[in-house]
């Protein structure tokens, strides 16, 4: 009754369950009405609110329990909760409003919350209780694993779900050996079709994961002694499946799903099917003084267990707590992006399509793209002109974007074309040619959304960078919450902090980390590739403390780069730590054909060449030949499986217009043919070329030399442009004609062609060796200042004649990847037909 | 668009009216439980002039025991607000911005099933000299504990002083004061001048502060209790514009003015047969209809004459409250 004009009483409010979904439900509630409630939380495990999510990273030893506390014992001080850690509570009496804990610790309440997660599923089978059959559930489930893997050496992984595929990876790498065992026919059936988990599985074999398919477990036996004589007092030893066949296992870990813990709930006479049942503001629907969020609620007759709705339903909840009224939970459409050991994985809506055989999936259109040697599949599923499913593996960099168009219901027909090429091949159509990598963060609305965990969207992160001048990615995390859960959307709120903090950013002296999987910057990694003459990735990853064993899409094509480019012939390229493109040699179009685009010296061809060219179009059926604006001319429309044979016909040089090196020098024809011309620039083109083609560098590199100041060909606008002059030649540097026109700056005036290669040459190989993966020279030269620059070029001589040297050394010998196909680590494989690969991998 | 969102757009296009003295009764809300019967979501609303209240009304939704309709649903009884601030009510500053200063919460049942939840929200002004006065009582009696009636909750504002310490003190029994005859008879009552005659107790206390209009409504509830819900107010302060009591025919096909008060015409007498609205027609058919109560944003086309004199009124909308005995509608109360 609301009769007393004094300030309301305090509430109570009492939380079963100390986990995500329950805390952050707390955190909005005190957020919007922070002197409701007096609020105490019950929490069976001795710790504070973790991250649970990051239990893999922790048993894979990339981190520790400390870091991946989400509110430390003093955060609940500070907010004036009573924690009563590691009491369990066991009875709740509805009718005293009451809770008890086992030790018999009591709270009275006005609101109870209860967020009691979930059970993992226990297969119930003869010897599941022995000593070393756990569940992978909570801190205490990782120390076991973590103590078993310093006495035993067989484990058992039950379940090839995403649980238990990080629980496999994890064990493996604390040594032990790993077998997964798996009822389904392929690995998380709930989140990748039949193509994708083959691919998976094909990855994790080769880390060293050994996969029982279809398998079903009969028993789990118990052994007297160890292989070693040791006793083991009951200890599980051996799995055995019904097919009578048995293997060895000193652990078991059962990671077989989870089933929501509604014991609380159900003892105390409060609705459950298939978890507790809630409304839409997450009350429960017997008892409106009992609320309930997390894997433990059943809405609508789902109970969620991804993080993003969990903080939905807690968001929800809060504000109904907090008496506002404002907002339902009508339940989520879940997308799962993920990554498994290091393998980027992506699903959302009806991925399965017309495979499903069912009779209403049978309109269900299909486009697909696999590279099951370069680890990439994609598949869109379409129906009555919308999106209604997508399942990625090794490119996930469009997942959110076709997740919002698949939460939209948007018709796609008209970007049906260009839709599994991605957001940048959309509207803007930015290609590659995005500065500094900010392509996909500045094409983004502001409604769009970034973190999915926490439902944060570009406009919230942008607006708390510059409200908040925030400069890191701790920053954005600890005041938004985006990025702070499953992490996989770290590279993006990266992109938008350079990109909202602008130069501020670049002006902090704290260090921007290269990407999530570290805290080093990109100077940092390089100098210590340098430093610690490291030559392979997994030492850099290991030697720097990488938080994940694989790194990501972001961080392997830098580090790889960095070390070929500071140890040239030492360092081994890893063709999986480059771009598609760059695995192909040949540009992937909207179509799923490829460009080819040969070499043509300074933009000289032949007629020889020219019939080569015409007789592989004729013979190949190639739809389209175009001369490009670098004076080259692109096949385009070639088929993947023809590459080879389209490169042999031709039989001209790779014109590497698909990676990150030398594409192009631009001539005008120069003093040979044009009354104006002063210098022989088609020459001086060509030795260019000759002489720089087949550089590996940050990002792609364009080069122009016109015979005269009329600068016919564009050398203002190009890496190195180089413009002939009556006494000589004048070099200019840092420009660029992508989306944001960059005049070249002027760098020296030399006089013989000897000189403009050791100029040019030193410069490029000075930016190679300084620029950071994905900058071109113009950012470069704006980062580092054009006196540095000039200070090592012009003023050192035996500087720049070194770096000339060095950059020769590099390439020399270096092969044509279109012809040098095993000096190259060209894999032919990915050139056979899709048909092919799919009933290999299935095999 | 919904009714509560037209109760803002019908606002914010009506031409404005010549300047009228305010009244006490303000804001309704009309509350009503959705297709799964879990929450409750507003179902239409008038706002006069203080549309800043409503702004967000439209996208709010509340569980048992959530928010003010939520709590009258839990509670099972009328529900009072005497002050925005400190009461967990959370649309505090539009209300305060809104000139408003208390409110009242309704809930209507058929049985134990809850029906709709009324919000009435009220003002009046502290000063005295304004003659701004009104008063909301809540009366309830428990008939295991006492024959009477007694005051459960009221707000008393600007007349607190005085009439409240009487009222605190006052029992009825059942066909005894304004309370004690609604009880009785199950039905509204509206007393145009509370100072004179017989059937208001508390007449010379009313008299000294100013307080001359009275209405008693009977209130569902399922707690076994018997509650009676009053409004009154000073001459400076008129409960609303005009009031109207409609009955149901024995079939309860249509309904038809019992009686009536008008600020501008004064006392109304029963209305002639072919004034009669039939059952679903316009706010009050409604209200006869499914026993929910029923607010009309457009006066002027209600059916069977409430139009005309809605319009004559310069009211541009039409409230309508069921009042239930055993799920049956006895009477609809307009204004």
């Amino acid at each position: 009754m609301l009769r007393d004009n004094t300030p309301m009483k305090k509430m109570k409010l009492v939380m079963v369950g100390n986990g995500m979904a329950g805390v952050r439900t707390l955190e909005e509630l005190l957020k919007i009405a922070p002197d409701l409630y007096d609020i105490t939380v019950f929490g069976a495990e001795p710790h504070p609110n973790y991250n649970r999510i990051l239990l893999s990273p922790v048993l894979a030893g990339e981190q520790t329990l400390d870091e991946i506390v989400l509110n430390p014992f003093s955060w609940y001080a500070e907010h004036g909760i009573t924690l009563h850690a590691g009491k369990k509570v066991t009875q709740i009496d509805r009718v005293q409003r009451v809770v008890r804990a086992a030790d018999g610790t009591e709270a009275p309440y006005d609101r109870l919350l209860l967020a009691t997660g979930s059970h993992p599923f226990i297969l119930p089978v003869p010897g599941n209780d022995l000593p070393g059959v756990i569940a992978y559930r909570d801190i205490a489930d990782t120390q076991a694993m973590i103590d078993a893997a310093t006495q035993y050496k067989h484990a058992v992984v039950i379940g090839g779900g995403l649980l238990g595929l990080e629980a496999a990876y994890g064990l493996m790498l604390r040594g032990m050996k790993v077998t997964v065992v798996h009822i389904m026919p392929w690995l998380m059936e709930r989140q990748l079709d039949d193509v994708a988990a083959k691919l998976l599985q094909k990855s994790l074999e080769d880390r060293g994961l050994t996969f029982l398919m279809g398998a079903q477990t009969q028993a789990l036996l118990p052994g007297p002694n160890g292989p070693n004589g040791e006793i083991r007092a009951g200890r599980v030893t051996a799995v055995q499946f019904k097919d009578g066949t048995q293997i060895p296992a000193d652990l078991v870990v059962m990671a077989a799903g989870i089933r929501p813990n509604t014991d609380l709930a159900q003892a105390c006479g409060l609705h459950c099917q298939r978890g507790l049942v809630v409304n839409d503001t997450m009350q429960t629907i017997t008892d409106p003084r009992v609320y309930s969020v997390g894997e433990c609620a059943a809405h609508r007759g789902i109970a969620y267990g991804l993080v993003a709705p969990l903080f939905e339903q807690g968001q929800v909840c809060a504000t109904h707590l907090g008496q506002f009224g404002i907002g339902r939970y009508t339940g989520s459409q879940t997308s799962t992006k993920l990554k498994v050991t290091g393998i980027d994985l992506f699903s959302a809506g009806h991925f399965m399509g017309a495979a499903t055989g069912k009779a209403e999936d049978a309109d269900c259109e299909e486009i697909v793209m696999s590279d099951p040697y370069g680890g990439v599949y994609k598949k869109l599923v379409i129906k009555d002109n919308k999106l209604i499913g997508a399942v990625m593996i090794g490119d996930t960099v469009d997942g959110s974007w076709y997740f919002k168009l698949l939460r939209e219901g948007r018709a796609v027909g008209d970007i049906r074309d260009k839709l599994m090429f991605g957001e940048s091949n959309i509207g803007a159509n930015l290609g590659d040619t995005g500065h500094q990598g900010r392509s996909k963060a500045a094409a983004m609305a502001d409604s769009d959304e970034v973190c999915g965990c926490n439902g944060v969207s570009k406009g919230a992160i942008c607006k708390a960078i510059k409200e908040k001048g925030l400069f890191t990615l701790d920053e954005v995390r600890k005041q938004t919450k985006a990025s702070a859960s499953c992490g996989s959307c770290t590279g993006l709120v990266e992109q938008l902090l350079m990109f909202s903090a602008g130069g501020d950013y670049s002006a902090t002296p704290k260090l921007k980390a290269m990407c999530g999987c570290t805290d080093h910057g990109h100077q940092a990694v390089r100098d210590a590739i340098t430093a610690q003459h490291w030559l392979a990735i997994d030492e850099v990853y290991k030697g720097m403390d990488w938080r994940t064993p694989n790194g990501c899409a972001s961080c392997r094509p830098a580090v790889n780069y960095y070390l070929l480019s500071s140890w040239p012939k030492e360092a081994q390229d890893d063709p999986q730590s480059r771009y598609i493109n760059e695995r192909s040699h040949a540009n992937i179009q909207k179509d799923g054909t490829y460009s080819v685009i040969p070499r043509m010296w300074g933009g000289e061809t032949t007629a020889d060449e020219l019939r080569r060219i015409a007789n592989a179009v004729d013979k190949y059926n190639i739809p389209t030949v175009k001369v490009t604006g670098g004076q080259r001319i692109d096949l385009l429309g070639v088929k993947k499986e023809d590459l080879p044979a389209v490169w042999k016909d031709i039989g001209m040089p790779s014109g590497h217009a698909y990676a990150k090196a030398l594409r192009t020098v631009k001539t005008c024809v120069g003093s040979e043919w044009c009354r104006f011309g002063t210098q022989d620039s088609t020459q001086m083109g060509k030795d260019l070329e000759r002489a720089l083609w087949r550089m590996y560098a940050p990002h792609k590199v364009k080069l122009a030399v016109s015979g005269c100041p009329r600068n016919c060909a564009e050398s203002g606008i190009k890496d190195v442009g180089v413009i002939g002059v009556d006494s000589g030649w004048e070099l200019y540097v840092a420009g660029n004609g992508g989306i944001k026109t960059e005049v070249a700056q002027f760098l020296v005036k030399v006089k013989t062609p000897e000189q403009v290669l050791e100029y040019s040459g030193a410069f490029l190989q000075l930016y190679r060796l300084e620029g950071w993966y994905l900058e071109r020279t113009v950012h470069y030269v704006h980062r580092v200042g054009l006196d540095h620059v000039k200070k090592r070029i012009l003023d050192d001589a035996e500087g720049r004649q070194a770096l000339w040297d060095q950059l020769q050394f590099s390439l020399d010998g270096e092969p044509d990847p279109w012809f040098e196909f095993e000096k190259a680590n060209v894999d032919l494989r990915q050139f056979q037909p899709l048909a092919m690969m799919k009933l290999e991998t299935a095999r | 668009m919904n009714a509560a969102a037209e109760a803002l757009d019908g606002a914010s296009h009506t031409p404005a009216a010549p300047p009228q003295v305010p009244t006490f009764i303000r804001v309704v809300e009309v509350w009503v439980p959705d297709a799964e019967g879990m929450l409750l979501v507003l179902d239409s609303a008038w706002y006069g002039a203080a549309r800043g209240l409503g702004l967000h009304s439209s996208k709010m939704c509340f569980g048992r025991g959530e928010g003010l309709p939520g709590q009258a649903w839990e509670a099972g009884h009328p529900l009072l607000i005497k002050e925005f601030a400190g009461s967990g009510f959370r649309r505090t500053a539009a209300a305060h911005a809104e000139g408003l200063t208390s409110a009242v919460a309704l809930p209507f049942f058929d049985a134990d099933r809850l029906k709709a939840v009324v919000l009435i929200f009220c003002g009046d002004s502290p000063d005295t000299l304004t003659r701004q006065a009104g008063a909301i009582e809540i009366w309830r009696n428990q008939p295991e504990l006492s024959r009477d009636m007694v005051l459960d909750d009221g707000y008393y504002g600007a007349i607190s002083n005085v009439f409240e310490f009487i009222s605190r003190r006052t029992a009825f029994r059942k066909g005894s004061g304004l309370p004690g005859q609604v009880w009785q008879s199950g039905l509204p009552l509206f007393l145009e001048d509370l100072g004179k005659g017989s059937r208001f107790l508390r007449a010379d206390s009313a008299q000294t502060v100013g307080i001359n209009r009275g209405f008693a409504l009977p209130c569902t509830t399922n707690t076994g209790n018997h509650y009676v819900m009053a409004f009154l107010s000073a001459l400076g302060t008129p409960l609303v514009r005009r009031f109207e009591i409609w009955l149901p025919d024995p079939d309860a096909a249509y309904l038809l003015r019992s009686s009536g008060f008008c600020e501008r015409d004064g006392a109304l007498d029963s209305g002639p047969l072919e004034d009669r609205v039939g059952k679903g027609q316009g706010a009050m058919g409604r209200a006869l209809a499914q026993g929910v109560p029923s607010v009309g944003l457009q006066a002027e086309r209600e059916p069977g004459g409430v139009g005309v004199w809605a319009s004559q009124a310069e009211l541009n909308a039409v409230v309508a409250l069921p009042v239930l005995q055993a799920g049956r509608v006895v009477a609809v109360v307009a204004w």
